[in-house]
């Protein structure tokens, strides 16, 4: 019995920890390559939430094809914001804090503008595909399973993306020393648009998988966020890889976690977990050692 | 026409004025030399010219147009190859992947596969060494990789800024003589460096750069003749 809950919630957690891996190596790929933090990062997954309650929840088109619609239009406003709130400013003395202030701006207004257009209500989701799996006595719904299976294929799209075409080598070569990057072709203020982009499709895929499990609302951004920095800080500042497993780890820590104290605890048991693992190695799991 | 041509540039960090007024000329096909020690504004030079600093004033022509406002990326598909001070690899991705970096160009990116393979002709050792990843180089290599990633842009000018810092004599010699070489096959060369001795017996002709300003201009056998060039630079 005792194994079966453990099993249980082992396979929750990684379901769990999928989506903030999804989530987290947007927030990675960002600061690898524009050495920036994105604080709206919650909130293009809040849109992307509602985009997936109207267009499935509301007028009932197929779900895969609102989340489709989803991912693609946070993309566009990831590029739209990246070139009307960013762009000028990476180019100017302390950008480094500017881009923060920005970020956390277009964070509050789009926070706002929706609690104001569309209210404070949760607006609920249902499931994408019903049922359950019953294997060695835990019941998994397939809408987890659903989950686990995109994250796990569009990670490996990501990482075929980043390590085989043109595109992704010059998104690397720029995380790596932009300048090096641009005197070899590059055109890094393109490369940083289509970053965050890529950044905010990243954050709409997690929402539209897990819109029917946590409903939708204004606030619903800041918890991924939260938890996003943390698996960032847990893998490693800006290591793709490192975001992937941060993130299923910390998902497997707090479901395990929940068995012993209760839910509301799971903020506490993320940074507890946080705090021990950088006592140790302060450059992450998968960071690289900073030396002077 | 020279190929490359500078008119009085001057460039700034801030309110520090690295650069004044530096004239220079470039012309097809040749290997020029500026020496000048730690701070002379060399490393400046390269970077105004390769556009990531632009100047505050003054004009820069490469084959008649001017490009002193045009942006890095730009620069290299106008045939302006630069392999910056410390070599710049990208640490981690492979040889090969760097080497495919300098081919980013959209023509070269299409004969990329044929484009590695000449490239690796010319340096065997990086052939062998192809799955690494950058950082894991030995300095040597590192030099001939950054030099090959130059390459595979099939550059006009090639701009090499230190190419012998922290090597070997011995390894020095062999990444002279691929520029030699390369030169030969009608590429021009403008080579920065602090060992004066080296740049001089590549080099045609040579400038000297002193707290930003070119104070000698010549033939790099007059500079080799000159009793002060002799005692500041060579330490002879």
């Amino acid at each position: 019995m005792l194994t079966q809950l453990l099993l249980a919630q082992i396979v929750n957690g990684i379901v769990v920890g999928s989506m903030y891996a999804l989530f987290a190596s947007g927030l990675t790929l960002i600061w690898g390559t524009m050495k920036m933090l994105n604080f709206a990062h919650g909130e293009f997954f809040m849109l992307a939430g509602y985009l997936v309650y109207f267009c499935y929840a509301v007028l009932d088109i197929n779900p895969a094809l609102s989340t489709v619609i989803a991912v693609v239009a946070v993309f566009v406003l990831g590029v739209v914001v990246e070139r009307t709130v960013i762009h000028h400013l990476l180019s100017r003395p302390v950008w480094q804090f500017t881009t923060i202030i920005a970020t956390l701006g277009t964070s509050i207004i789009l926070q706002n503008l929706a609690l104001h257009v569309w209210g404070p209500e949760f607006q609920n989701v249902p499931y994408f595909v019903e049922g359950m799996l019953n294997v060695f006595g835990i019941r998994i719904a397939y809408q987890r399973l659903l989950i686990l299976g995109v994250s796990c294929a569009s990670i490996v799209v990501l990482w075929f993306f980043l390590k085989h075409t043109r595109l992704g080598l010059a998104l690397r070569a720029t995380a790596q020393d932009s300048d090096a990057a641009q005197l070899y072709g590059v055109n890094i203020l393109s490369i940083y648009t289509f970053t965050f982009g890529l950044s905010a499709a990243l954050a709409a895929l997690a929402a539209a998988m897990l819109a029917p499990i946590t409903a939708v609302n204004p606030y619903m951004g800041l918890s991924p966020l939260l938890k996003g920095f943390v698996v960032v800080i847990l893998g490693g500042l800006g290591s793709f890889g490192g975001a992937i497993v941060g993130g299923v780890l910390l998902g497997v820590v707090e479901s395990l976690g929940v068995l012993f104290s209760s839910t509301e605890w799971s903020d506490v048991i993320a940074f507890t977990f946080l705090v021990l693992v950088i006592w140790v190695r302060p450059w992450g799991l998968f960071g690289v050692e900073e030396r002077s | 026409m020279p190929l490359l041509s500078l008119e009085r540039i001057s460039s700034f960090y801030g309110e520090a004025r690295a650069l004044a007024e530096v004239s220079l000329d470039v012309d097809e096909g040749e290997i020029v030399a500026v020496i000048g020690s730690n701070g002379a504004g060399k490393t400046t030079m390269l970077r105004t010219i390769s556009g990531l600093m632009h100047p505050r004033s003054g004009r820069i022509y490469f084959r008649g147009e001017a490009i002193e406002r045009t942006r890095p990326h730009q620069l290299i598909r106008r045939g302006i190859a630069h392999i910056p001070e410390g070599r710049r690899l990208f640490a981690q991705m492979t040889v090969r992947e760097n080497l495919l970096m300098g081919a980013y160009g959209a023509q070269n990116w299409k004969e990329r596969g044929a484009l590695i393979d000449e490239i690796c002709a010319l340096f065997p050792r990086l052939r062998e060494r192809i799955g690494q990843l950058a950082g894991t180089l030995s300095g040597g290599e590192r030099q001939m990789l950054a030099t090959a990633r130059a390459l595979m842009a099939r550059p006009r000018l090639l701009m090499l800024d230190e190419p012998s810092l922290g090597l070997a004599p011995k390894i020095v010699e062999t990444i002279l003589a691929i520029i030699r070489d390369v030169n030969r096959r009608g590429v021009a060369v403008l080579l920065v460096e602090q060992n004066a001795q080296l740049a001089l017996k590549t080099a045609a002709r040579a400038y000297l750069l002193e707290g930003g300003a070119v104070v000698k201009s010549g033939m790099a056998a007059e500079f080799l003749a000159d009793q002060s060039v002799r005692r500041s630079y060579l330490g002879i």
